[in-house]
């Protein structure tokens, strides 16, 4: 039963995958996005990983694909026209995902992948709590700074494109 | 664990618990808001119009689905079902008692949020795909409220969750068990956060001070100008179950669930506290104005996001410091 979930979300993932890069239409390549990331999310409630699932729905599926939209409404025109998703730089771009499908395959490849999850190792939020804010503090501070960073640079490039715009006028 | 055929019994029930449930808070609202305008409301079918929602939906399911050229079909037709999916997912863990419940799930509420983050996917797909300015409109601007307003509902829910210390929506409603001692609901404990989600939650399922994303003098209808018969009419149940969902939550969360002086059994109480809650929000709906959009803005991110983050910080150093 567990076999045919996992096949079943393997594929609803991969499809979706596959609709996202594929697609000609933006918008259509962000929903198949979050299908695929919702796909995952199931994996991960195979996987006994509850508080991860969650985690994975709020935060990407949630939260990173509806800002993809935002981002995208507000720089296109609301018409549903297609730009075909093409570059002229695509030998470059085949060299990188060529080397990034070796990378990941190799470390996929490489890794150890435990087959079953005994039900004694299920991270609930308690124990991700505990060893995050005791074993893994100091990186996770870091994180926190750099978003910090990251959000703090958002508005100054917000507020210096504001600042051009008004000379202009 | 039940037998497949058992859950699929219970979910049946629960299928048509809220059907009648929807039906009857659409009832209510009508005649809510017509006794408030010192009108009566429907009076026609049945006695007071009771059957009028039964009504309604029958011309709903016989209506045709007009899907207007220039649309993205695909989009348009799944996006209803990606709207009222999330909204319906909430119910499997919503406690109405301590036996009646469909799923007692240890990240209870957080499952709440994550689900419900889902649902605005599916707005933004309606408005996009209806290749129409007006829906574009409404779900960019119900995208900005559900961003700003979903933040100082998660921290408005965080102090519940420090004080309970558990996820579990079973245990938060039994950590405020009572029998005469109502004083032991999170509201007395939890007044700001209390109205920090009241206001969310308002925001969260756009009724009136805070509907700008289907501001009917502005927009037509916001995000489903395009859709009719049985899609709109997905559209609008999922409002409805969103409305009752988010009472009962909030139920939940500050009223103690089904605990309540043991003079009425705890489905009762229950029932009463969350259909006070949605009274209170038609009393809003038939007495406040629509905010503007900046006010909409301001509100979120400088009254009530600092607010829920002080009352996080407050809750904290009275846990630290045992008072509570």
């Amino acid at each position: 039963m567990q076999l045919v979930i996992f096949f079943v979300l393997a594929a609803i993932t991969t499809v979706a995958g596959i609709i996202m890069v594929s697609a000609d239409n933006i918008a259509r390549s962000i929903y198949s996005h979050v299908l695929a990331l919702l796909g995952i999310a199931g994996i991960y409630l195979l996987l006994y990983a509850e508080f991860m699932a969650g985690v994975q729905v709020l935060v990407y599926a949630g939260g990173v694909s509806i800002m993809l939209l935002f981002a995208l409404m507000l720089t296109k025109p609301a018409k549903g026209v297609i730009r075909a998703l093409d570059h002229p730089r695509r030998v470059p771009a085949f060299i990188t995902a060529v080397v990034l499908f070796g990378l990941l395959s190799f470390s996929i490849f490489q890794a150890k992948w435990p087959l079953k999850v005994e039900p004694s190792r299920v991270m609930t939020p308690e124990v991700i709590g505990k060893s995050m804010f005791a074993d893994y503090v100091l990186p996770f501070e870091i994180v926190s700074v750099i978003l910090l960073v990251a959000l703090i640079g958002a508005v100054v490039i917000g507020v210096k494109g504001r600042e051009d715009t008004d000379d202009e006028e | 664990m039940l037998s497949l055929g058992s859950q699929f019994l219970v979910a049946l029930g629960m299928l048509i618990g809220i059907l009648i449930i929807l039906l009857a808070s659409m009832w209510l609202e009508r005649k809510a808001l017509a006794h408030f305008q010192f009108r009566l409301g429907p009076m026609r079918t049945g006695y007071h119009g009771l059957l009028q929602p039964i009504a309604d939906a029958m011309k709903m399911v016989v209506k045709e689905m007009s899907v207007p050229e220039g649309v993205d079909v695909i989009l348009y037709k799944t996006a209803p079902f990606i709207v009222f999916i999330p909204a319906f997912m909430v119910m499997a863990v919503i406690p109405f008692t301590a036996t009646i419940k469909a799923a007692d799930l240890n990240m209870g509420i957080f499952y709440v949020m994550a689900v419900l983050s889902i649902s605005t996917i599916g707005y933004m797909m309606a408005g996009w795909s209806s290749h129409n300015k007006y829906s574009l409109l409404g779900c960019m601007r119900s995208i900005g409220q559900f961003v700003s307003y979903e933040l100082p509902m998660g921290l408005s829910v965080l102090a519940v969750v420090m004080m309970a210390g558990t996820l579990n929506l079973n245990s938060i409603a039994q950590a405020q068990s009572c029998n005469w001692n109502i004083f032991r609901w999170y509201i007395f404990k939890q007044p700001l956060a209390f109205i920090i989600f009241f206001i969310a939650l308002n925001a969260e399922i756009c009724r009136v001070p805070f509907d700008l994303p289907e501001a009917e003098s502005e927009l037509v209808a916001g995000f489903h100008v395009e859709y009719s018969g049985m899609r709109f009419a997905l559209l609008l149940m999922a409002e409805y179950v969103g409305l009752f969902t988010l009472t009962s939550i909030c139920t939940t969360l500050f009223l103690g669930g089904w605990y309540g002086p043991p003079v009425l059994p705890g489905l009762v109480w229950f029932f009463l506290k969350t259909f006070s809650l949605i009274f209170i929000l038609f009393w809003t709906r038939a007495t406040l104005p629509r905010v503007r959009a900046d006010q909409l803005m301001s509100l979120g991110w400088k009254v009530l996001m600092p607010a829920a983050l002080i009352n996080v910080v407050i809750t904290g150093l009275l846990i630290m410091l045992k008072v509570y």
